[in-house]
């Protein structure tokens, strides 16, 4: 079933023991492409490529929203930027992963 | 090696906020246009706060099997196997508890503060009394009855749309709807980027409270809380995750779980059955192997299975 959260007629330990070897293939593989597509999460470290939570880097500067949204382009090393993508409603361009900054956040809404 | 461009955009739309961000920045727009299509098409199938949504149609044919559409009867068929997933923790059926408290339209309308509310313990019908031919797609609500699918149907949304927008567009494809965040094709270099926090905001701005960052390469993230959507009636602050054993919001224990799973509807289950199911949690999502991280109310930080211990928090 799609949305079980946990098949419950798999053993607990098997359950732990597929969590761990997928989190540690791809916390071992952060930044390795090839790696990344066998796992499904990983910590980014800090001090790592990829840097820690907190708002982005600079950069060009913070999204200017205007309207309803917001867009913005950027390479995932954060040291150039594409062109500036017009949604319509706003335009930014900003560096986006490897910079310090997240592609998304999840939270309470 | 060659970093990965990513674009993404932002916008309010079902109540919340919606994140789309691509691996192949000119499939940026048409990716926007699918996806807010698509969104369009959802509220105005299971939203309970319009009148004219599908959803509302059939609670006004109380006890009638009811033909419905087939994204309706995918939210219903979530929403009920949700429920019996978690022995029903997550009951749609909460949507009527949730009227009575204050929560009867969409939450950017609802007076954060107001007058007491009496409540009322009646028996009422619940997840179980709702009847959904899967094959027909006939739907039957029990009179009394209304259903309130945000809970999973948000994050069914963010799975659907991922994989789809996936195919279509041809590259990497993050979609988030609110809390609830799922990823299909090809991530990123380094995978997805996301920051599981306390209520749900701009990336680029700095999160208030705890947080963290992952790298994800598929399936989905979500996170549950009562930060958000809260509101004061008379003495009492109330929140939006009801327990369906008493009809009130759940006791505070954590104040925000997140979880990952293969979809992102998975981990919105197990992240809002926590929240409900308050000092119990860690050991039921640890029992099933499912990576969380819950934070306490008083701020402090737990994980579980194979979520990255709090020291490698940002």
């Amino acid at each position: 079933m799609p949305s079980d959260p946990g098949d419950p007629r798999v053993p607990p330990s098997v359950l732990r023991r597929r969590g761990r070897s997928r989190l540690s293939a791809v916390t071992a593989g952060v930044g390795v492409a090839g790696v990344l597509a066998t796992g499904a999460i990983a910590a980014t470290l800090p001090g790592s490529t990829h840097g820690s939570a907190g708002s982005g880097a600079g950069g060009a500067g913070s999204a200017a929203k205007s309207g309803s949204g917001s867009s913005s382009t950027g390479s995932g090393s954060g040291s150039e930027s594409s062109g500036g993508s017009s949604s319509g409603s706003s335009s930014a361009i900003l560096p986006s992963a490897g910079s310090g900054g997240a592609h998304a956040t999840s939270g309470a809404s | 090696m060659t970093a990965t461009r990513v674009a993404a955009a932002s916008w309010p739309a079902i109540g919340t906020t919606v994140r789309l961000v691509v691996t192949d920045p000119a499939r940026l727009m048409p990716g926007r246009e699918l996806l807010a299509s698509y969104l369009a098409a959802l509220d105005l199938a299971c939203s309970r706060f319009r009148a004219d949504s599908e959803l509302a149609r059939a609670e006004s044919r109380a006890g009638t099997p009811v033909p419905v559409s087939e994204v309706l009867a995918d939210a219903v068929a979530v929403a009920l196997d949700a429920a019996a997933a978690t022995d029903g923790d997550l009951d749609p059926t909460v949507a009527t508890r949730l009227a009575a408290l204050g929560y009867d339209r969409d939450f950017e309308l609802v007076a954060r503060d107001g007058p007491p509310v009496r409540l009322t313990v009646r028996i009422r019908p619940s997840w179980q009394d709702i009847r959904l031919d899967r094959g027909s797609r006939r739907l039957t609500v029990p009179p009394g009855v209304r259903l309130d699918l945000g809970a999973t149907a948000k994050a069914r949304a963010a799975d659907r749309a991922a994989a789809r927008l996936a195919t279509r567009l041809g590259c990497g494809v993050l979609v988030g709807l609110g809390g609830d965040i799922a990823v299909g094709g090809a991530p990123p270099e380094g995978g997805w980027q996301v920051r599981v926090q306390d209520i749900t905001g701009n990336p680029d701005d700095p999160p208030a409270g705890p947080s963290q960052l992952i790298a994800m390469t598929s399936g989905g993230v979500s996170s549950s809380g009562i930060a958000a959507r809260c509101w004061r009636r008379g003495d009492l602050m109330l929140h939006h995750i009801l327990d369906p054993r008493t009809g009130l919001p759940a006791p505070p224990v954590w104040r925000t779980v997140s979880a990952v799973a293969d979809t992102a509807v998975a981990a919105n289950i197990a992240s809002t059955a926590a929240i409900i199911r308050g000092v119990g949690a860690p050991g039921w999502l640890d029992s099933r192997g499912i990576p969380a991280r819950l934070v306490a109310v008083d701020g402090s930080v737990r994980t579980v299975a194979a979520w990255p211990p709090p020291q490698a928090a940002a």
